[in-house]
Formats: structure tokens, C-alpha cells, sequence
């Protein structure tokens, strides 16, 4: 896929959120994230990680600021903000009497993408160049009600990879994904953002995963940010037993992260 | 295509039997001619069924004589000619555009709900109406300058707006969520229903048997006139219905995605509802209570031609307007010499062959 490379960091500051009166997140600020950077969002259940990527996807009402280089994002229009960020949700509806090739398509058809509709033929063009970059070709013209979880999954990451965004913004992309997918999706979103400057947010739940495939970790705990760094610096021993409450050993072995969770810390 | 089974099976791998790029986009648009060519065979069997419809009746004409009236008026007797020009054909006509808009307005809001259940007759709209003309014709209503022939379907219209404008409302709110809605609706339902239960209860003999009629459901109540304003309304609403498509096959995939890609979902469901309020209100306050076809003529078309609603919002009028048709055919032939409420065969007839389709094993267009 040709496209041009951007370059434009985005910085969140004093991003506050909730649901009703309950706060989630309260005035959370992150340093800069350069383009081309890959971001895992780790955390215990419920510690506001689905929260906090939906409202950098425009998707929840926030306070604060969300800037892409100069543009700030939160008061942006919805379609203006769709041609930057793309967010994708864990996976797609099962019940659905659409291909995925049509649901790639309807994607891109969905609202312009680069600022002009596409014609029908570079709509199609665009949506296999997606489709076979993730490897799904052979499903191309399966129903997604005909097709597995995991299979779902790879449709769907597709899907938001189609429109090119600046920041791609994954709910854990990989929850359905054998051994071979789940590598095979990292490694292809780990080139994607290196090879067009995308910025990619994911929330993870896999340590390890998340320390060889990310630039860096954003640890969550209860809406507030408990480590961030390159995956070795923000998961450490004690990060882990304050914010999972569990005891476990961290080390580099052979150049990657290793963790051994030993028992959990009883309460 | 090809055909898998249901399961977890792994991804496939991609390289070793990859059909090509070419091979898939013609794959894809042959999908879109076989698509274009159920749309026409459905259109067709539209004409057949008009054409059947306008053929019946318990007049009993021969064929030859209903297409004398059709096409040389002069050459029939006046009576012959009144019954073919004034009764047959709005009769036809109206069950074509009842259907057509029946169907359209249940697609719409079984995609903007998200609920394979949703339609006017299911969300209460059709209750409202029904619950409209009921005041009318037990109250007597009236209002200057608008003749007494038009206060029953002029009040099934407002009713049926407002409860289109209450479900609007609730939708608007974001606490109210989709399931909200469709609750909502159902409790619609109920509400109507008892309200014309007691309307009928207080109700005179004649007035009562008046109410009976129009709660079934009749074209019987088709004229010109009639016909007019509901094609008005179909052909201001379609091009609407047509331009929200893509967004519509969108929020099928979920409405945070859809509002990833760009789409105002709340303006896309606001639009909707009023297009769909159009249609379904119109469509009860001509013909009275006719519960089926909003349902059955969506998921008939979603079967034959899936879930992109550039083809599946027209087949969803043209499948309503087949079924209508075939239900009015129906109704003058099901039992000789008596013309039944076209609202009972629908049902009658239509639940059956709906069920048959949907226990059947799916198979994917």
C-alpha cells in the first residue's frame, strides 16, 4: 500500500472522562506519542483502558485536550476526526449478511476518506490491497456470519486499517487470535505504523505480548497512568504487584521481557 | 463461492490457495449483476401479482373484460368501467405502494435499532394510529375546513407521529440505548392497544363495527386521492432513504464503528425515523392496521440479497409490495365471493411462509 508518511505527534493532556457523574479517567496527561510509535494500554479489568481509547476516538465526551500536531481533535466534527482516527472495536457483529470484502468497502464508503469520495474501483483496489495485507484473501468473499471469532477479528482489523488513519486505535486486536495470527497481527501493525508514520494506540492483555510488540507501555490502574515507558522500564516487579496485586519475577532474557508470575498477593 | 462450515476453525492460511485479486473482484461483480437481476426478477413478479390483483375480484369479469377497462373503456359497460378504473385498480395500486412503504419504513428501523424485530406494527406506530382513528370515529371529530371523509386517517397520522416523535425522543437520549427503544416501543404497543380496547369499549354499535373494519386492515378504503399522497410521500422519501445507504450498511457493523468512520449516527437515526414515520403513518391511517408486511418483506429481501442497503432497501419495498399483492390476490380468492381484510391474510398467509424461511438453513447470496 503506497501512502504518504506522517508526521505529527499526539499529545494528551488533562484528558478528564466518565460515565454520568463517576469520573473514569480524571485529568490524565501522557508525553508526547511520535508518529510511527506503537503504544500498548495495559491494565487490570475495569482500570479505564476501553474508556480512555474511546475517548481519544471521539467516541465518549472528554475534557481536556487530544492534539494531533497542531489539530485538536476533541473539538473537531466527527467526520473530520474519522479521517484521522480510526478506532476499532473488539470485533465485529456476528449476525450480519455482509461479505468481507462489502464490509471492508463500507468502511471506505462509510464517509470520505482523505478529505474525497473514492471511486468505485479504487474503493474495491484500496479494500483488497487491505485484505490481502492482513491475509484474509481467501475469506474475501465469505459472510462475516459464516466465519470464526477469530477470523472476525482479522476482518475487522481490515477494516480499520482500510481508511489509513494517523492513529489507529485497536481494543485488543488479538483476543480471538491463534498463536500464528496473533504474531502475524502484531507484526503487521508494527510495520504499517513504521511504514506510513501511524501512531497506534492498543489495549493489551498480554504482558509479553505487549512488551516485544510495543515501542512503549502505558500501564492504567483506576483511570490514573502507574508506569509509562519502553515495555522494560514500565513493567517491573513492583508495578505489577501494585497494580495486578500480584507477586512476579521481570527480566530480560535473550533480548525480551520475561515475567513469571509467582502467586497472586492476597489482599 | 465458496461455502464453509459454521465453527472456530483457524484463519486460513492465505498464500497457498489465494484465488487472486482478479478472481475475487469478479467474483464480486457477479454478486452485483445476480443482485441486479433478483431486483428485476422481483420487480416482475410485482407486475405479475399487480396484474393477478387488478384480474380478481368477486365481480367476477372475465380477463378479456379487465383489460378492456384497462385499455378500451369504451367498448365496457359504465358499471364494468367503474368497477375496473374505480375499484380494482386503486385496490392494486394501493396494495403495491402499502406494501413498498410498509417495507422500506420496517428495513429502515430494523438497521437504525438494530433489532430483526423492530417494524411500525412491532414499535407501536401501527397501534397509534389505530388508536387515532379510533377517537375519530367514536368522537365524531372534526375540524374546520378539513372534510369528515378525511378526520379518521388525518388523526391515525398524528397519532402515529407521535409516537414516532416519542420514540425520537427516546433514541435522541443517549441514556435510552437501542434496547431502550425497542422496550419502548413495545410498551407503545400495549399501551395503544388497551387504550383502543377501552375507546372500543365506550363505543357505539355502529361505531364499534366501523372500528372493527378499519383495526383489520382493508384496501377496501383505496381511492385516487389516497393513492396520490402515499406516492408523494414514497417518492419524497426515497431519495433520502437511497443517499443514507452506505451509512446504513455501516451501522450494521455497530454504532461505534460507524461513528469511527465518520458517520453522525444520531442525525443518520433521527432522519430515519421521520422518513419512517412518513411512510408507516400514511400507509396505516389509508389502509388501517396491516401488521406483517414491515416485517416479512425486510427479512425476505435480506435473505435473497444481504445486508448492503444500496440493494437491500430497494428490494425490501419491492419483496413488501410482492407480498401485499399476492396477500390481496389472496384475499378475494380464499373464500369465494367474500372479500376478507387484507390485514388477516397477511398474517395468515405471511406467518407461515416466514417461518419456513427462516428455520430454513441459511444460505449466504
Amino acid at each position: 500500500m503506497t501512502m504518504d508518511t506522517h508526521t505529527e505527534a499526539l499529545a494528551i493532556s488533562g484528558l478528564s472522562t466518565g460515565y454520568g457523574g463517576r469520573a473514569v479517567i480524571d485529568g490524565l496527561s501522557l508525553a508526547e506519542i511520535a508518529p510511527g510509535q506503537v503504544v500498548s494500554l495495559v491494565g487490570p479489568n475495569a482500570a479505564g483502558k476501553t474508556t480512555l481509547l474511546r475517548a481519544l476516538a471521539g467516541l465518549h465526551r472528554a475534557g481536556g485536550s487530544v492534539r494531533l500536531g497542531t489539530r485538536e481533535l476533541l473539538e473537531m466534527p466527527l467526520a473530520d476526526h474519522a479521517r484521522l482516527v480510526t478506532y476499532m472495536p473488539q470485533t465485529l457483529p456476528q449476525r450480519v449478511a455482509l461479505s468481507v470484502l462489502e464490509t471492508v468497502v463500507g468502511a471506505l464508503r462509510a464517509s470520505p476518506v482523505d478529505g474525497a469520495a473514492l471511486s468505485d474501483r479504487a474503493v474495491l483496489e484500496r479494500a483488497m490491497d487491505v485484505i490481502e495485507r492482513v491475509g484474509i484473501d481467501t475469506l474475501a468473499m465469505r459472510g462475516l456470519d459464516h466465519l470464526s471469532g477469530g477470523q472476525r477479528q482479522l476482518a475487522s482489523l481490515a477494516q480499520a486499517l482500510a481508511r489509513g488513519p494517523r492513529v489507529l486505535l485497536l481494543d485488543e486486536p488479538i483476543s480471538a487470535l491463534d498463536l500464528h495470527y496473533q504474531l502475524r497481527v502484531m507484526k503487521l501493525v508494527r510495520d504499517l505504523a513504521r511504514e506510513r508514520g501511524m501512531i497506534v494506540v492498543m489495549v493489551l492483555h498480554d504482558l509479553e505480548i505487549a512488551a516485544r510488540w510495543s515501542d512503549r507501555t502505558v500501564i492504567v490502574s483506576q483511570g490514573r497512568i502507574a508506569a509509562d515507558g519502553p515495555p522494560a522500564r514500565a513493567i517491573t516487579a513492583d508495578v505489577l504487584a501494585e497494580v495486578y496485586r500480584v507477586r512476579a519475577a521481570v527480566g530480560i532474557e535473550r533480548g525480551r521481557l520475561r515475567i513469571d508470575i509467582a502467586d497472586i498477593i492476597a489482599p | 463461492m465458496r461455502k464453509t462450515s459454521h465453527g472456530n476453525q483457524a484463519p486460513d492460511a492465505a498464500a497457498p490457495h489465494s484465488p487472486g485479486r482478479a478472481a475475487i473482484l469478479a467474483d464480486y461483480r457477479r454478486l452485483l449483476v445476480r443482485r441486479t437481476a433478483i431486483l428485476a426478477a422481483i420487480g416482475l413478479l410485482c407486475l405479475v401479482a399487480f396484474l393477478l390483483d387488478i384480474s380478481t375480484g368477486p365481480s367476477g369479469l372475465p380477463l378479456g373484460h379487465v383489460w378492456a377497462g384497462l385499455f378500451d373503456p369504451g367498448s365496457l359497460s359504465a358499471p364494468e368501467v367503474t368497477i375496473i378504473r374505480q375499484v380494482r385498480l386503486p385496490y392494486a395500486l394501493m396494495a403495491i405502494l402499502v406494501g413498498a412503504a410498509l417495507s422500506l419504513s420496517g428495513a429502515e428501523m430494523q438497521t437504525i435499532l438494530n433489532n430483526p424485530l423492530a417494524s411500525p406494527f412491532t414499535l407501536g406506530v401501527s397501534s397509534a394510529a389505530s388508536f387515532g382513528a379510533a377517537l375519530a370515529i367514536v368522537l365524531g371529530l372534526s375540524l374546520p375546513f378539513v372534510p369528515a371523509d378525511w378526520m379518521v386517517p388525518l388523526n391515525a397520522f398524528f397519532c402515529a407521529f407521535a409516537s414516532v416523535l416519542l420514540l425520537e425522543g427516546l433514541a435522541r437520549s443517549r441514556a435510552a440505548g437501542v434496547e431502550g427503544v425497542v422496550l419502548f416501543g413495545i410498551a407503545l404497543v400495549f399501551t395503544f392497544n388497551a387504550l383502543v380496547a377501552l375507546v372500543q369499549f365506550v363505543a357505539s354499535q355502529e361505531a364499534l363495527s366501523q372500528l372493527v373494519f378499519w383495526s383489520m386492515g382493508s384496501l377496501a378504503r383505496a381511492t385516487w386521492v389516497n393513492l396520490a399522497v402515499l406516492l408523494a410521500v414514497i417518492v419524497l422519501v426515497l431519495p433520502f432513504s437511497l443517499g443514507a445507504a452506505h451509512a446504513m450498511t455501516a451501522l450494521r457493523l455497530g454504532e461505534d464503528r460507524a461513528r469511527s468512520f465518520g458517520i453522525d449516527v444520531q442525525r443518520l437515526r433521527l432522519a430515519s425515523l421521520l422518513r419512517i414515520s412518513a411512510l408507516a403513518a400514511t400507509s396505516v391511517a389509508f389502509v388501517g392496521t396491516i401488521g406483517f408486511i414491515g416485517l416479512v418483506g425486510p427479512h425476505i429481501a435480506r435473505l435473497l440479497l444481504g445486508e448492503d442497503h444500496r440493494f437491500l432497501l430497494p428490494a425490501s419495498m419491492l419483496t413488501g409490495a410482492l407480498v401485499m399483492s399476492l396477500a390481496s390476490v389472496a384475499s378475494k380468492l380464499l373464500v369465494p365471493g367474500v372479500l376478507l381484510p387484507v390485514g388477516i391474510v397477511t398474517s395468515m398467509i405471511g406467518v407461515p411462509v416466514f417461518l419456513t424461511l427462516i428455520l430454513r438453513k441459511p444460505q449466504r447470496v
